[in-house]
């Protein structure tokens, strides 16, 4: 029986492990600028990790199986072994927060570097179960809105009120993005009812939409391709299905597509 | 079983069991503590967030209720002084001052949201009188649950003149000082949200 | 240093004795019933989960016939689905991760491993069941109202939670009742918390100083601490939802709201961030609640069956307060992505990651406890090593996790669902087990069957793993959790098949508990007559007859020479000596 659970831990330890390197199931293929210092990250936490996780399930099965009872022979009387807790304690902690450390850096860099003057600006106002995308239009700015005035059967999703001259160029989609590649994108997300979260996996971007808050987040495409954008805040009934189409194109293409949607 | 001990192990164990109703009263006391302490959290963080924050102009009948409430930690302490000595006999009438002054505050604050409520101002009016109906609300609940502990002391005293022979089991300078320690806390936690309310806005 | 709780009189009568009783051991057995009745439910609730995950658009015939509303059609509803995930987490964690390791264990055991005769307040204690037993209640009446049970998660996160019926199935009245149950279960636990605590400090033996209480107990009344201070926050927001809710208050909702296009007018300037921060200020030491009984636990049993005493136990003692105070500097991590301002996540991932290391300190701990043991393989001894290991699995991840910039592709994907199972749920779980087994004796005074109790390991422990270990695989792809399919999705398609495997695993490792469950009634009349210490353990509990008599001690009063892990004492004519023999110095 020893034998057998000592295996079955060095089992747990080896498929786990052996899964990751792998790389069975592994993150979307990258699509973004900042990703690469993300998974990075990931990267190196997850060989720390499967190092330690590798170790101890290794350790707990040998002792299992080399401690097991046999013969007359008490047990050691061990109680302790300060020097051996030090240690322990020490090395740990030094992983530990020297992880945190790094880790806060490429936060910092990520979140606390502003978006650069020349980033496309783009708004999301989140709703059940669907993303709205509003482009500010030749203007630059972005008309007013009044919640009163939304009525989902005009296609008024945000309430942009007519009375504006800003909002008139305002270009508003449904569930369909498009953003330049190679170009920063600086996103404000909103939501009109309750909380949801801009998920897009390959852009490793992922931001809860808070009805009441203006929400900044930038990420700079770098593949063109079509990508799915999911929710990742739980928001009612149809949350696994409230799925928006992301384009990423090349700069000129993306200019096209916006004279195209300005014309409707 | 109870009846094997000897009159030593009763005496030791009556005492002790008083000491633990007054660490009782001081652990569900730090909860209830920690019960205020987030909805204060919950208030500072929501008037942060609020251009619009505007306080309710305060009842000036809260500045009396104050003044009672405080009175009856007084007549308390009184009371304790007074069940001080074992003998004492039919005392208890400094209890039952300090239950009608407590009586008293929570009739007060009734009044206070009374006039609140004719000034055309509720629960939902905005965010700083539903707190203040919340906090004053929760904390008269918590005081009515002191008042129904004084009652019950002072029944017993009344009862049979003799504290002491009525509630074999219960150390009445102990059960006061119990008692009192939650008394003086609601107390001090009125005061404070009174502060928290109408002092700091 | 002695102090007795005033000992009552064995209760005449059964509704007295069983039903109403003041007696701690029954009322601990209550405690396990409940979360017994409740990880059942649980775990049905899990059965449903499993099957629309699996195959989405099966047609159940059988199930539309019991649950028409659930099953329009034939397949299950999203709306079904969501509110037996909802049903599921909140019932495993208030009413089976809370209520067996520190309600249960914790009501049997602690009194008589400090040697006190009852608890400090046996009328509250009994009230604190009665009080969980009418939580419970109103919970599972939220499955049976219109509208269905609510669909916001066990997080109940407004103002999804806030708006009523119009933001959802199950918004309504049953939402209503998950809050009304959640309040309840806050006064019913912190009646428990002041008694655990009052009891620990109060009512220990002659001779059981502080150092000298066996880690379940330490376990016992850090978690309590925990409680006393961790649900009162919990009812504030539960208040505050409900004001939002009926009284027409603006604390969590803001004002322009358009729900269902309808312009909801009656609300202004609330912030949905202050559900978040208030609910898991609650939340994160609520798994510490619920996870460190079972270290106590996996302490205590590892000592017993390596046959050695437990390595560095002030260390160990020191680690359970460490996670403890720790905990409630770390619940910023569970808001990484909702928006909190950037700088406070960088703290919260600095406090995080220190909490590991007490966690850390105890794996290693357990290990030296292990090296150079005679390790018995009990039933018992093999689920407290199953926590072990479950333990690490489950808490490397959080290495990961508790950085806010890896926590941007895994946030509220599959990777934390793996993450927070292995180590709040099933090691948790696996700590109960370890405690059952080895205290089912003292409780019942019979023996469980060990061989069926081994049967019952293998599967869980292989079946916990199958569950678990994809669901990361899942969510390194990107698989957002609380979906009612993962379908929907180009990028999550090719996944499916994990879904299916995790399935399978989950209806085999459910099945497997039947085992348990059926040697778990077998052996409360059939089972082999037990000793007063079948283990040869060395607390206090092991000094009196299985089970113990009304009063524990009977008029001995129980005294204390030592700590509670002498085993293999050198020159010592057993293999363990007992808390209470007085033998000459031993430490020395």
């Amino acid at each position: 029986m020893a034998l057998l659970l000592g295996l079955f831990f060095w089992l747990v330890a080896i498929v786990t492990v052996g899964i990751f390197v792998a790389r069975v199931w592994w993150l979307p293929d990258l699509a973004s600028m900042e990703g690469a210092l993300i998974d990075r990250q990931l990267t190196m936490t997850l060989i720390i990790a499967g190092v330690v996780f590798f170790l101890a399930q290794i350790g707990l099965g040998y002792f299992i199986w080399r401690y097991r009872a046999r013969g007359t022979e008490r047990a050691t009387y061990w109680h302790e072994s300060p020097k051996l807790e030090a240690a322990w304690t020490i090395a740990t902690a030094v992983i530990f927060i020297g992880l945190g450390v790094r880790g806060n850096v490429v936060w910092a860099n990520y979140f606390m570097s502003g978006t650069p003057p020349d980033a496309v600006t783009i708004e999301i106002t989140a709703q059940q179960f669907a993303w709205n995308v509003r482009y500010p239009g030749p203007d630059g700015k972005f008309g007013r809105t009044n919640p009163a005035l939304i009525d989902d059967a005009l296609a008024n999703y945000l309430g942009l009120d007519p009375k504006d001259t800003a909002g008139r160029d305002d270009i508003v989609t449904q569930n369909i993005m498009v953003v330049p590649i190679m170009r920063p994108v600086r996103l404000m997300l909103r939501s009109k009812d309750v909380t949801h979260s801009f998920f897009v996996p390959q852009f490793r971007l992922k931001q809860d939409a808070v009805p009441g808050m203006a929400i900044q987040v930038h990420f700079t495409a770098t593949k063109a391709g079509e990508y799915e954008i999911a929710c990742a805040e739980l928001c009612g009934m149809q949350h696994y299905k409230m799925r928006g189409r992301l384009m990423a194109m090349p700069q000129p293409e993306y200019e096209d597509w916006l004279k195209k949607r300005a014309a409707l | 079983m109870a009846t094997a001990f000897t009159t030593t192990a009763r005496a030791a164990e009556r005492i002790a069991h008083a000491e633990t109703s007054r660490l009782g009263v001081g652990l569900a006391l730090t909860s209830i503590g920690m019960l205020f302490t987030g909805l204060t959290s919950a208030y500072v963080v929501r008037q942060a967030l609020d251009p619009a924050w505007r306080a309710t102009p305060m009842p000036k009948i809260l500045l009396i209720n104050t003044a009672v409430l405080l009175a009856s930690s007084v007549t308390l302490e009184k009371a304790r002084r007074a069940l001080g000595g074992i003998a004492a006999g039919s005392r208890f009438e400094w209890l039952a001052a300090t239950m009608a002054l407590g009586i008293a505050f929570v009739g007060g604050q009734f009044m206070a949201w009374r006039q609140l409520t004719s000034g055309g101002i509720y629960l939902s009016t905005n965010p700083h009188s539903s707190f203040f109906y919340l906090l004053t609300g929760l904390h008269g609940l918590h005081l009515l649950g002191g008042i129904l502990a004084l009652g019950y002391l002072c029944l017993r005293a009344s009862r049979d003149y003799s504290f002491v022979a009525a509630v074999p089991r219960v150390d009445p300078v102990r059960a006061i000082g119990a008692t009192a320690l939650y008394w003086h806390f609601m107390g001090g936690l009125w005061v404070y949200l009174l502060v928290l309310l109408f002092v700091r806005g | 240093m002695a102090e007795q709780a005033l000992v009552h009189e064995p209760a005449k009568g059964f509704i007295r004795k069983y039903v109403f009783s003041t007696d701690h051991k029954v009322i601990g057995i209550q405690y396990y019933v409940l979360a017994l009745f409740s990880v059942l439910l649980g775990m049905v609730l899990s059965i449903f989960m499993r099957l629309r995950l699996a195959w989405p658009m099966e047609k159940w015939p059988l199930l539309q016939q019991v649950f028409p509303t659930g099953f329009v059609g034939g397949p299950m509803t999203p709306e079904f689905y969501l509110s037996m995930m909802t049903m599921h987490g909140t019932i495993m964690v208030f009413f089976v991760l809370t209520t067996a390791p520190l309600s249960g264990f914790g009501n049997y055991f602690l009194p008589i491993q400090i040697g006190a005769r009852d608890m400090a307040f046996p009328v509250l204690n009994m009230l604190s069941f009665w009080v969980t037993l009418v939580s419970l209640l109103v919970m599972v009446a939220a499955l049976f109202v219109t509208g269905g049970a609510p669909i916001a998660g066990w997080t109940s996160y407004a103002p999804l939670s806030a708006l009523g019926e119009v933001a959802g199935p199950g918004l309504g009245l049953g939402q209503t009742l998950w809050i009304i149950s959640i309040a309840i279960f806050c006064v019913a636990s912190l009646l428990t918390a002041l008694n655990f605590l009052t009891t620990t400090l109060n009512l220990r033996a002659r001779g059981m100083s502080l150092l000298r209480m066996p880690l379940t107990v330490w376990a016992w009344f850090t978690t309590a601490m925990l409680a006393l201070l961790a649900f009162p926050v919990l009812l504030a927001g539960g208040i505050l939802l409900m004001l939002d809710r009926v009284g027409g208050t603006s604390f969590f909702i803001p004002g322009g709201l358009v729900v269902s296009d309808r312009l909801i007018s009656a609300h202004t300037g609330g912030s949905p961030l202050l559900w978040q921060h208030l609910f898991w200020f609650f939340g994160h030491p609520e798994v510490y609640i619920a996870i460190l009984p079972g270290m106590g636990i996996t302490s205590h049993v590892l000592s017993t069956f390596s046959r050695k005493p437990i390595f560095a136990y002030k260390a160990m003692v020191l680690a359970i307060f460490a996670i403890g105070f720790i905990s409630y500097l770390v619940w910023g991590h569970h808001m990484f992505m909702s928006g909190m301002s950037p700088y406070s996540s960088m703290a919260f991932s600095i406090t995080t990651l220190a909490v590991g290391v007490p966690s850390a300190i105890k794996t290693f701990n357990w290990l030296a406890t292990l090296r150079g043991g005679r390790i018995r393989l009990t039933a018992s001894m093999l689920f407290a090593l199953g926590f072990v290991s479950l333990f690490v699995s489950g808490g490397v991840t959080g290495m990961l996790l508790a950085q806010p910039v890896i926590d941007i592709p895994l946030h509220d994907t599959y990777f934390v669902v793996a993450h927070f199972h292995i180590i709040m749920g099933v090691a948790a779980v696996f700590g109960i087990f370890a405690g059952t087994y080895y205290w089912f004796p003292k409780m019942f005074g019979r023996m469980l069957n060990e061989r069926l109790g081994k049967i019952h390991f293998w599967f869980t422990i292989a079946g916990v793993y199958a569950i678990f270990m994809p669901m990361h695989f899942l969510g390194i792809a990107g698989a957002p959790r609380r979906y009612a399919q993962l379908t929907e999705f180009e990028f999550l398609t090719p996944l499916q098949a994990l879904q299916v495997f995790i399935s399978v695993a989950a209806f085999i490792t459910i099945a497997a508990q039947l085992i348990f469950l059926f040697n778990f009634i077998w052996s409360l009349r059939r089972g082999k007559r037990a000793g007063a210490n079948p283990w040869a353990s060395t607390s206090l509990e092991w000094t009196v007859p299985s089970p113990p008599p009304h009063d524990n001690f009977g008029a001995v009063e129980p005294v204390v020479f030592h700590g509670p892990y002498e085993y293999s004492v050198p020159n010592a004519p057993e293999d363990y000596v007992m808390q209470s023999e007085p033998v000459r110095e031993i430490n020395g």
